[in-house]
């Protein structure tokens, strides 16, 4: 059978897909790269900028801190300079060291500005140079001073040791060979600091002189060259100076003057020293006779009061009137004289001990009755004050205090005013009283003084015076309004005195006046 | 110096923008071109499919004409199932074809498409070049003609 046409396949199969040309990607791809260079180009430049900018603020920073590390490394000398100056640096070492340790604070700042840095290490420099050469003046001064010390000192030891040489060698050869080692060795002292050397030797021969001086005047003012002052002056005078005649041949009329001269002035210190001795040992007894007198007065043991009386008498120039009270009886006194004496302290006619330890002696008063008329003469003298201080209560205007007390109060402060000018007065009265002799002491007026404190207190106290003035204001003011009053006031013959008498401005005879004038008034009228 | 150095910066940044436009014009004729050969693939693809529906045609004309000149009923029978056949064999290569020519369109319009990317790419890319280049000569023009701010110093 013939074979059916049929449909020849192709042998298709599908097509491969389209190769992409994947452009957008590529591009995508270059432009993130272009980017990425971009950025970096701008990081490197931004980078740049930045230490750029890094550098500038690093210069800035390092200007600022260099000021502030100048600030601090001034200060450091500051500071290591007073410890220089008041010693407490001394060691030239130690100061090295601390301007040494200073340039740290440079270090930290290379890290930062090297060229700031470098220029505080020179300003350290400069300045530890500075404080170095003051610190090595300082010790150079101060080994001087201490150098000039310790040659005070040998000299104020030679001067002594130079006076004793003078004094007791006789033989001038053998004088001039220590005084000549002692200026040796004053001058290898100076050696340590040379400056010193002239005016070492210069002292030297100052003291030596007066070492020569003062021997010779000490000799001549003793016993052993003359008895008294004309008999030395005429042995000198003859050129006769005792173991010194040999110097004082050599002495020149000036030189002999000036040994003179120490002489009077030691001769016036002793003279002097005399008196002040004399005077010192006076003050001690009277001190000691005061002190033994009270005792003695206020011992009730009759025993130990005999002690002391004894003591007493060892002060014989001081105590004629306490000898002789010691020596009086102590019972058997005159009992008339006494009760006389009393009424006389009693009126104030005697104010002083001393008036009524007269009669104490034989036939007089005894010892007894001489200390009742003490305590009367106390009671009298207290009983004074007491009656002065009730007088300045009054005038103060002080009667019984009640509520609280207040010192600052105006009577307080002016009954403290009196009470001080009173006491004060009262002082002075008993210091005259004192000084002169018991016969001739006068009696206190109590009353007078205080009259006295008075008026001394309304002249001179300010408050007082403010308060005077105040007073005499208002009674002008008083015054004044009255006389207003007065002048406001209207007289007709209507006017009733009564009513003027009320206003309580017109005196009685004015009143009066007033009286009769409105009565002629009315008369007037009615005619 | 300095300011040739900016101008030299200024036209390379001009020169970059320029060469991005053209390039991105470029990928814009590429992106043309795609489309078009895409289309024309796909019209190949599909004459192809024609001349499979014209072989198809042909083959099951010869056997109706056959069958009609063999006495034989050529819609039913064997006849009927060699068409069948003839039509499922032909009708696979249509659709491959049909597809082919699809896929080629949309392959030129996707290369288009991305052609065009890369052209907007390659711009961005200039554009972004030159303001880099403009940038860094302002910058540098900055820092190198602006005055130093003044720097007090200390002499000790």
């Amino acid at each position: 059978m013939a074979r059916l046409p049929r449909y020849q396949e192709s042998g298709l199969v599908s097509a491969d897909i389209p190769r992409m040309d994947f452009a957008n990607l590529r591009e995508s791809a270059e432009f993130s790269q272009s980017i990425s260079n971009s950025l970096d180009r701008i990081s490197q430049f931004a980078f740049g900028e930045v230490k750029k900018e890094r550098d500038k603020q690093n210069q800035l920073l390092g200007i600022q801190v260099r000021a502030e590390l100048e600030g601090e490394v001034q200060k450091r000398f500051a500071e290591l300079t007073t410890r220089v100056e008041t010693g407490q640096l001394s060691s030239y070492n130690a100061i090295q060291e601390e301007v040494t340790a200073m340039r740290g604070l440079a270090t930290g700042l290379a890290e930062v500005s090297p060229e700031q840095a470098q220029g505080l290490m020179q300003s350290i420099a400069s300045s530890g140079k500075v404080l170095m050469n003051k610190s090595s003046d300082i010790l150079i001064k101060a080994y001087q001073a201490q150098a000039q010390v310790g040659l005070d000192e040998t000299l104020g030891a030679l001067a002594k040791t130079m006076e004793s040489v003078y004094e007791y060698v006789q033989d001038p050869e053998e004088r001039a060979k220590m005084v000549s080692a002692a200026r040796g060795k004053i001058y290898a002292q100076a050696t340590q600091a040379p400056s010193l050397i002239p005016m070492a030797l210069e002292k030297f021969e100052k003291v030596n002189k007066a070492a020569e001086q003062s021997a010779m005047a000490k000799y001549f003012s003793s016993a052993d060259f003359g008895l008294n002052e004309a008999e030395r002056l005429s042995r000198l005078d003859a050129g006769d100076a005792g173991k010194f005649t040999k110097d004082w041949a050599s002495k020149s009329e000036v030189e002999r003057i000036e040994i003179k001269k120490v002489m009077y002035a030691k001769a016036v210190d002793n003279i002097a020293a005399r008196d002040r001795d004399a005077k010192l040992k006076k003050m001690e007894n009277d001190a000691s006779y005061v002190e033994t007198y009270r005792k003695w007065l206020q011992e009730p043991n009759p025993v130990v009061k005999a002690q002391l009386g004894k003591e007493l008498v060892k002060f014989a120039d001081s105590v004629a009137d306490i000898d002789r009270v010691l020596k009086a009886p102590e019972s058997g006194g005159d009992p008339l004289l006494f009760s006389n004496l009393r009424d006389d302290i009693a009126n104030g006619l005697i104010t002083d001990y001393r008036q009524v330890q007269k009669y104490v002696r034989p036939g007089g008063i005894d010892t007894n009755q001489l200390d009742r008329l003490q305590s009367a003469l106390m009671a009298k003298d207290g009983a004074q004050i007491d009656s002065v201080r009730k007088k300045i209560k009054d005038e103060s205007g002080i009667g019984l205090i009640q509520g609280t007390f207040d010192p600052k109060e105006s009577r307080f402060v002016k009954k403290s005013a009196l009470e001080e000018r009173f006491d004060r007065l009262l002082q002075q009265e008993k210091e005259k009283n004192r000084l002169l002799p018991p016969d001739k002491v006068m009696p206190i007026d109590y009353d007078g003084l205080y009259t006295k404190a008075l008026e001394d207190y309304n002249k001179t106290d300010k408050a007082n015076q403010i308060k005077v003035a105040a007073e005499s204001n208002l009674k002008r003011f008083e015054a004044l309004a009255k006389t207003k009053k007065k002048l406001e006031v209207k007289i007709t013959s209507d006017t009733s005195i009564e009513d003027l008498r009320r206003l309580k401005v017109y005196s009685d005879a004015e009143l009066d006046f007033i009286d009769k004038q409105i009565k002629i008034l009315r008369d007037n009228q009615t005619k | 110096m300095e300011v040739i150095a900016i101008a030299t910066a200024v036209i390379g940044a001009y020169s970059s923008y320029e060469s991005g436009q053209i390039q991105k014009q470029q990928y814009n004729l590429k992106a043309q071109q795609a489309t078009v050969e895409g289309q024309r693939k796909a019209i190949q693809y599909e004459q192809r499919s024609n001349d499979v529906l014209h072989r198809r045609l042909e083959a099951n004309a010869t056997l109706i004409a056959r069958g009609f000149a063999g006495g034989v009923d050529p819609f039913s029978g064997s006849p009927d199932v060699i068409r069948a056949v003839n039509d499922t064999k032909a009708g696979r290569e249509f659709a491959i074809l049909l597809a082919d020519a699809d896929a080629a369109m949309r392959g030129g319009a996707i290369q288009a498409q991305m052609y065009e990317a890369a052209g907007k790419a390659v711009a961005r890319k200039a554009t972004f070049d030159a303001v880099v280049k403009l940038g860094s000569a302002a910058a540098s023009g900055m820092g190198t003609t602006q005055a130093p701010a003044p720097i007090e110093t200390r002499t000790v």
